[in-house]
């Protein structure tokens, strides 16, 4: 396996939980609101503090959580809020893209402005996000080329893991399903992906594996066809398990 | 790359267009200064004139290098009022180094440049390290920093300070006063670095949404608390030049300035709510201001009643900002 996590827990947020994602594998996390899914996707990103627990990340334990140490792992995030985490709203794209890879696209620290133009249109044409000039403000564009944007954004970085909040929440169904493409073909060439969503339908046709949890607790782990959307629910909402 | 799966999706590349729009945010108040200028030379022969003009250029090259900092922190939106304390403090401690110590100038500047520096990162530290509000972290500095700038103001007696470190503020290069060509060469140099600079990028990527900037990478308590020393260290650099400019420890020396800056940094395009703002935008919001008093000298405006303009200058533009920059 490339990522395990092991007793990671935070009194009253989270009891103690752990999982694990092997070689090309696409997992999911389901669960209803107040389960604990968010405050699972934030801790393994160092956005939130834990209290214990240990992340193996490719045979190596990771000590510092914070983004700028995951970052240099190659491990990338996606928050479920665009507006509120996610993009500036009012930069260019162009900054968007930029941000995360600011160190590789300038020269003892000034931003080389052909190469950021280049590397910028260059995920507009992959994802067609619809765009006149590549310094539109993101608030700007509609819901799917904001997210197909964001995704932009850790894609460039060549991410070996992506933790994914809500990957297509709020977006129009071709935006979606372009999105779903590109997932299942990432992972295919070796991008691991933990998906946390409370869309089930879309973490069906995604994950090879799917954990449930329910009150701060993992209460299930479904793997391949077991993966049903009645055993999924008498998980995530019984009184029993 | 490893990535490359999507490309089926759309083979295709569209044309982009790459042009920037024009936006250069201090045009306003460059356009406003200017009417004021024109203003005022219709209706006074004196202000138009080489010495006039030159004097306020010197007047305003010492606050100056102080908004440097004070505009930094501005557009990662947090505010630093102890601007005005740290630039009475940092003359009157070296100069008292000097008096009653006989420190030479140069390590008494030292000295009391790094006092400033180790407050700011300190107020940056207690910042960032206890979330705290830096509007109100910085009142409580503010009156601090001021009350050991007033103990240096007694222990000094009214003296003046020493010829060597009066003549810092009269250094000349090519017949201009040398703050005022460093003013104009650090205009310059920021107008350029803050829009092509990753470093100065970032203070705007933290500044417009911090919680983004940090998925990210952008270590924003780090850049915080040095730019609050930054800022410290601006403001003391800037006070020692105008001690020297006065010449004695003057109580009153710097009362206000951080409402100063702060007018002229929202007047330059600087946002309270942070992601905006440019050292030549707020350089020329000080030669607004400044042009302002001017000419209510020329005219023979009542001191108090500057005060007053200056009161509602602000009210003005804080309105303005909150108009254009406040999210919903």
């Amino acid at each position: 396996m490339i990522y395990k996590v092991e007793g990671l827990a935070k009194k009253n947020a989270l009891n103690p939980i752990g999982f694990e994602l092997r070689e090309g594998e696409v997992i999911g996390f389901f669960g209803l609101e107040g389960s604990g899914l968010i405050t699972v996707s934030q801790m393994i990103y160092g956005l939130e503090g834990k209290d214990t627990g240990e992340i193996t990340f490719k045979d190596e334990k990771l000590t510092k959580l914070s983004p700028p140490e995951l970052m240099k792992k190659k491990i990338l995030y996606l928050n479920n809020n665009r507006k509120k985490a996610g993009l500036l709203m009012d930069s260019g794209t162009a900054d968007n893209m930029m941000m995360p890879k600011m160190d590789d696209l300038s020269t003892l620290t000034i931003l080389r402005r052909n190469a950021i133009a280049d590397y910028t249109e260059k995920y507009i044409n992959l994802f067609s996000i619809v765009i006149s000039n590549i310094f539109d403000k993101p608030k700007n564009l509609s819901g799917g080329n904001q997210q197909k944007l964001m995704i932009s954004m850790c894609i460039g970085t060549n991410p070996e893991l992506m933790i994914v909040n809500e990957p297509t929440r709020g977006i129009d169904v071709g935006a979606k399903s372009e999105i779903h493409k590109f997932i299942l073909g990432a992972a295919e060439h070796g991008t691991g992906f933990i998906i946390f969503s409370s869309d089930l339908p879309e973490l069906m046709g995604l994950c090879d594996r799917i954990y449930i949890m329910k009150n701060k607790s993992i209460v299930g782990e479904l793997d391949g066809d077991q993966i049903n959307e009645e055993t999924v629910f008498a998980l995530a909402a019984g009184s029993t398990s | 790359m490893k990535t490359g799966s999507i490309t089926t999706t759309s083979s295709m590349s569209k044309s982009i267009s790459r042009k920037r729009s024009f936006n250069f945010s201090s045009l306003t108040i460059i356009f406003i200064t200017f009417a004021l200028f024109a203003i005022l030379s219709f209706t006074s022969d004196t202000f138009l004139t080489q010495r006039n003009i030159y004097s306020i250029l010197y007047g305003v090259s010492f606050q100056f290098i102080a908004i440097i900092g004070f505009t930094f922190l501005m557009i990662m939106g947090e505010i630093d009022l102890s601007v005005g304390s740290v630039y009475a403090f940092s003359g009157m401690f070296m100069g008292y180094l000097m008096v009653r110590l006989n420190t030479p100038l140069l390590p008494a500047m030292g000295i009391s440049l790094l006092a400033c520096g180790l407050m700011g990162l300190f107020t940056g530290f207690i910042i960032v390290r206890f979330k705290l509000n830096s509007m109100m972290v910085t009142i409580a500095t503010m009156t601090l920093i001021r009350g050991l700038a007033s103990n240096f103001v007694n222990g000094m007696y009214g003296a003046t300070y020493p010829p060597e470190m009066r003549h810092l503020s009269k250094v000349e290069v090519g017949g201009f006063y040398l703050t005022i060509i460093v003013m104009i060469v650090l205009v310059v140099v920021f107008e350029i670095l803050l829009k092509r600079s990753a470093v100065f990028k970032r203070l705007y990527f933290v500044g417009e949404n911090r919680q983004t900037a940090r998925i990210y990478g952008i270590k924003s308590d780090r850049i915080k608390m040095t730019m609050f020393a930054i800022s410290a260290l601006c403001a003391a650099i800037g006070g020692i030049l105008i001690s020297a400019r006065v010449t004695y420890a003057d109580a009153s020396l710097g009362l206000g300035l951080e409402f100063q800056l702060l007018t002229a940094a929202v007047l330059g395009g600087a946002s309270l709510y942070g992601g905006k703002g440019s050292i030549l935008g707020s350089c020329i919001g000080l030669i607004f201001l400044a042009t302002i008093l001017n000419g209510m000298v020329i005219f023979n405006i009542e001191p108090l009643l500057q005060q007053l303009i200056i009161g509602v200058i602000l009210i003005v533009s804080v309105f303005i900002d909150t108009r254009l920059n406040k999210v919903n």
